[in-house]
């Protein structure tokens, strides 16, 4: 089951259940907490779970043994923690665990609770001259499978203290980075091009020093062991119970000052630009980042550091408002002009709405790229609207009106390619867009089985059968002890669904590696508003 | 010697001299510039501390035995100040006598002695009865500061104890500190909308502060010098945690209601309220022992608005004790006592300007220093209408009336019936009614200037305007180098004037406290619209205990 979802169910079922309770004694919930490497009892665990909305917790004994009594019949989510263990639900994966169902019938009092120890990251961050540096931000990065794919993502941050030191703890095995990023304490902004009037009237003249190019400096985002390169990021592999020391020297460089001209400007003179960093793929760090006007429509940005940063320019307009990105490998004294992107084009259309769905009043048509919205527009009475230039690229389109929940089912377009609700603007031009709306979702549930028995805690998987780049499209769970899984909120098309167990590892996003257990899962088709239920045969890790 | 030999020595000599001349003459721009910086507390260096020279831009890091030096400087007047992270300097730590940067006039054999202030820091490790760490519970360092006279606690610092129950509060300043520990938020602040039947006997933390007593009054003040590091090993105890349970009457049903519940230091407690919004019905559990007050805000549609509907807040509170599971109360809105209050502005013609003129008024209750109650007034000419405003919803008690202008002026007046509210607190009684607030505002402010001189000398200092009849209107400033200060748009009424080098933690409203100071003072008359100057000499601190 997948945890928040569930809890929503148990407030429907509690309203029915709550007479049905005083009427009949409840169930046990039992089990024993063991340690997930050695199998030894953990003792004076902490379990807890919710009933009729509310958490209710008990400690296991000595011998890890816990018990919940009268429980109504339904199904928990159950968790547990212990001094020196992580929190987890059972047989947690990911944001999915395996639900305990309890009733007539279900055996709820063998449950087996593997936890881990936890593995800490700990550190110390200095600076040149060997000192701590405090309120560093110190992000951590885990290799993680979120999206069929391995990639690194974010799985804290915190701040370094005034030792310079800081700590992550609670942490499951697995393989993990840390990158800093701080400021120097002593940096000073300063602008080469951009001259102010003298500030000799000022009352703080004494205060204000000259500006010194000795102060004029950056810590790039650095990786432990002390890389900027993410490449050469070090990866500390962690097993349940690992204390690992990582600290990180970082070195000032001399902040990258650059010309632009042709930015776009708000009111009093404020830049809509904001500068950032990418790291392990679409990832991004805001860089902080100070302005100056040199001439009417140019400026100066200072305080950046050297190397590839990312600059994302708002312009807002009569029609919506869009982002632009400049991705530029930046040394001091470059020039760049913010009219040069690459290639722009007119990106226009309509929006096909549902038959009873007339009114769009408030709505915008959205273009994300890579998860972020870039650039919106306004959508008119009539169902059509228009961008302002549109930079070329991938983008996925959404539309937004308020108080409707009808979804983009598919795109046409003239000028540009499509691949589900996707475009490709490959060139300068017109792209005409036509956006179909849908409306319904549907939901699939069953028992998965393995050898005739229905298995708890294996990965159910339904995949888009057309095999298109449609993460968001799929759908997953984790049966419960009964064996049993939901899958809800599917939009409709041709779908393929797996079990495997013990399948959390692998790389689902993958079709070359899911060939083989996608041909021998079943085969759907879901409709608006279907309700499908399936027995599903498990299938082992090859 | 003998004559030739003298003239032969003194033409070298003179020559030397010419070339010792010529010498300096062509490095006559270029001379050095040296120090150190120490910790002001240990006479330790300070290694990696920045210094700057003001009008100069150079900056020089200290290495790690404190020193420093800049080359290359022409000559001239120079002021140097240092930083460093976990320093203070000593302007920032507020002393009126460091008002000014170390200077030294290059060339000069002398060396440079900065001082930085090392900050102080708390820290320590919480745990449960049994020697457990606990984690995520908030730990927070405040410290009294004066502000206008009236005492308040204000955040110093506060983090998070860690896996290990660990936690750190840097860069405090000396002073006087309350350390509180903060129970984690428990099921957030959420608002459900199912109420349970079932009742649990529960345990919780509630809010404790050092060394371990429940209440911040009780609670032992850590004195911290500059340097200090304080080392904290909590121990707190779960106790009985109960439930409050009752209803709300009076919601507009399209108004939605909100029920909160505040402790005795004014923190809201992080709570699952069940609430069901029909009924009004109410359960909040996991309260510890302690004295609260319970607030229900709702908002109403009301009719006579300028714009026809208008969504006005109403809210009722109620303070309760608790000391075991409470039910059965009643929080009724729209029952409050509703003070009137009237503004006669009573400014000349050129005082005004377009802009809308509002006085902020603020009723400010003695029992619970965090609640308040109040409304933005606009003021009104002196003839014809004045505009009537009512602060709804005021909780009996006794409360200090506070006004704010939003424009310069000052306030002439402040009463109810026969009560000025200038010096005495305002006592709403359930049931009696109260006279409205009257209050008159004027723009004929006296204007003071003040010389401050010791032993004869000017020199910077803090200067204390205090008004023994209406305390709240006394002033604290700080005087420059030059030992002037000036101040206008005060109310002419009696002042008396003096000066300290250090004039924080002056407790206006103290009589007691404020005697031994008048004696050296200059007592000042103030009237409308006058220009005043007044010289006083600046107190040493022997001359009164603390």
């Amino acid at each position: 089951m997948k945890a928040v979802i569930w809890w929503a169910t148990l407030l429907l079922a509690g309203g029915a259940t709550s007479a049905a309770q005083q009427a009949q004694p409840g169930y046990r919930v039992s089990g024993v907490v063991v340690d997930a490497v050695t199998g030894t009892p953990v003792p004076r665990a902490e379990v807890s779970t919710t009933l009729d909305d509310e958490e209710i917790k008990t400690t296991a004994g000595d011998d890890g043994k816990f018990v919940f009594q009268d429980m109504a019949a339904g199904k928990y989510a159950i968790y547990a923690v212990a001094q020196g263990y992580v929190r987890e639900g059972l047989n947690e994966h990911r944001g999915f665990l395996t639900g305990v169902a309890v009733g007539t019938g279900l055996d709820s009092e063998h449950i087996f609770f593997p936890l881990h120890r936890q593995a800490v990251i700990a550190g110390r961050v200095t600076d040149e001259h060997g000192e701590a540096v405090r309120h560093a931000q110190v992000l951590l990065l885990g290799v993680e499978n979120l999206s069929g794919r391995p990639g690194m993502g974010m799985h804290g941050e915190t701040q370094s203290d005034d030792l310079g030191e800081y700590r992550f703890a609670r942490l499951l095995p697995g393989e993990y980075c840390i990158a800093v990023d701080a400021h120097p304490w002593y940096a000073r902004p300063m602008f080469n091009y951009a001259t102010e009037p003298d500030e000799r009237d000022s009352p703080f003249r004494q205060i204000t020093p000259k500006p010194n190019p000795a102060l004029d400096v950056v810590y790039p985002l650095t990786f432990y062991p002390g890389v900027t390169n993410e490449r050469a990021a070090a990866e500390l592999k962690l097993t349940a119970g690992d204390t690992v020391q990582a600290n990180i020297q970082l070195q000032a460089l001399p902040s990258v000052h650059v010309r632009m001209s042709n930015l776009p400007v708000d009111g009093k003179n404020a830049v809509n630009v904001a500068a950032a960093v990418k790291f392990f793929g679409p990832s991004e760090r805001g860089v902080s980042m100070s302005y100056r006007q040199i001439s009417p429509g140019e400026y100066e940005l200072a305080g950046l550091p050297p190397g590839d940063v990312t600059l994302h320019l708002r312009r807002n307009g009569n029609l919506g408002w869009q982002y632009e990105t400049i991705a530029a490998n930046l040394n001091d004294g470059d020039t760049l002009d913010a009219a040069e992107t690459a290639g722009v084009a007119n990106v226009s259309g309509r929006v096909i709405p549902m038959k009873d769905s007339a009114n769009h009043a408030g709505g915008s048509v959205v273009l994300l790229d890579d998860g972020s919205p870039i650039a919106s527009a306004i959508l008119q009475k009539d169902g059509t609207f228009s961008f302002a230039p549109v930079q070329v690229g991938t983008y996925k389109i959404m539309v937004n009106v308020p108080g409707n929940d009808d979804y983009v089912q598919s795109v046409s377009a003239k000028g540009a390619k499509t691949s589900g609700k996707e475009i490709t603007i490959a060139s300068a031009g017109d792209v005409q867009l036509s956006i179909t709306m849908g409306r319904g979702v549907g939901e699939v549930t069953g028992v998965a089985k393995l050898d005739g028995k229905p298995t708890a805690g294996v990965m159910v998987l339904l995949v888009p059968e057309s095999g298109q780049a449609e993460e968001e499209n799929s759908r997953m769970d984790q049966s419960d002890s009964d064996g049993s899984f939901a899958l809800r909120g599917i939009f409709p098309g041709k779908y393929r669904l797996v079990a495997i167990e013990d399948g959390w590892d692998l790389e689902w996003g993958s079709r070359e590696l899911m060939k083989e257990y996608l041909e021998k899962g079943e085969a759907l088709q879901i409709f608006a508003n279907d309700q499908k239920k399936v027995v599903l045969e498990v299938q082992r890790k090859k | 010697m003998r004559p030739g030999i003298a003239i032969v020595c003194a033409s070298l000599l003179w020559l030397g001299f010419a070339a010792a001349a010529m010498g300096q003459q062509t490095e006559a721009d270029e001379f050095e510039l040296r120090g150190r910086v120490i910790n002001s507390v240990t006479g330790e260096p300070v290694s990696a501390a920045l210094v700057q020279l003001t009008t100069a831009g150079n900056a020089e890091f200290t290495g790690a035995d404190g020193s420093f030096v800049f080359s290359k400087l022409p000559r001239g007047r120079y002021f140097a100040f240092p930083t460093k992270p976990g320093y203070f300097s000593e302007q920032e730590i507020g002393r009126w006598n460091g008002g000014q940067n170390p200077m030294i006039e290059v060339p000069s054999d002398a060396k440079m002695v900065l001082k930085l202030i090392p900050e102080a820091i708390i820290y320590g490790e919480l745990k449960n009865e049994i020697g457990e760490p606990i984690d995520g519970i908030t730990v927070r360092a405040q410290s009294w500061q004066t502000q206008g006279g009236r005492r308040q606690l204000q955040v110093a610092g506060a983090t998070l104890t860690d896996d290990e129950g660990k936690f750190r509060i840097a860069e405090l300043r000396p002073g006087n500190y309350l350390l509180a520990f903060l129970p984690a938020k428990q099921g957030g602040w959420s608002t459900t909308g199912k109420l349970s039947r079932g009742k649990q006997v529960a345990q919780g933390y509630g809010t404790q502060f050092y060394p371990g007593v429940p209440d911040a009054s009780s609670a032992t003040g850590i004195k911290l010098m500059a340097g200090a590091k304080f080392h904290v090993t909590q121990i707190l105890s779960r106790e009985r945690v109960y439930e409050i349970a009752g209803v709300v009457r009076g919601a507009d049903p399209a108004g939605g209601i909100n029920v909160s519940v505040e402790d005795a230091a004014g923190e809201t407690m992080q709570r699952t309220v069940r609430l069901d919004t029909k009924s009004g019905e109410f359960q909040i559990p996991g309260i510890p022992t302690g004295t609260y007050l319970l607030t229900a805000t709702s908002f109403e549609q009301n009719q006579n608005g300028p714009q026809g509907y208008v969504m006005v807040p109403s809210r009722a509170t109620l303070p309760i004790h608790v000391t075991s599971d409470l039910s059965g109360l009643v929080l009724t809105l729209g029952q409050g006592i509703s003070v009137g209050v009237r503004v006669n502005d009573d400014v000349s013609a050129e005082g005004t300007d377009n802009a809308p003129r509002v006085v902020t008024v603020q009723l400010i209750s003695k029992e619970f220093s965090q609640l308040s109650f109040g409304a933005q007034v606009p003021s009104g000419p002196a003839e014809g209408e004045q505009t009537a405003s009512r602060i709804g919803d005021v909780l009996p008690g006794t409360y200090t009336v506070e006004a704010l202008l939003n424009h310069p002026g000052y306030i002439a007046s402040m009463r109810s019936g026969g009560t000025d509210l200038l010096r005495d607190e305002l006592t709403i009684a359930q049931g009696a009614a109260v006279a409205p607030i009257e209050i008159t505002v004027r723009d004929d402010g006296a204007q003071l200037s003040v010389t401050t001189v010791e032993n004869g000398q000017p020199a910077a200092a803090g200067v204390v305007i205090y008004s023994q009849e209406y305390p709240r209107r006394s002033l604290v400033m700080q005087s420059n180098e030059s030992g002037t200060v000036s101040m206008g748009g005060l109310a002419p009424g009696q002042y008396q004037v003096f000066a300290l080098k250090e004039a924080e933690d002056l407790e206006f409203h103290n009589s007691a406290a404020m005697e031994k100071y008048l004696g050296h003072a200059s007592a000042v008359t103030l009237h409308p619209g006058e220009e005043k100057s007044v010289q006083v000499e600046v107190e040493k601190p022997e001359e009164h205990e603390q």
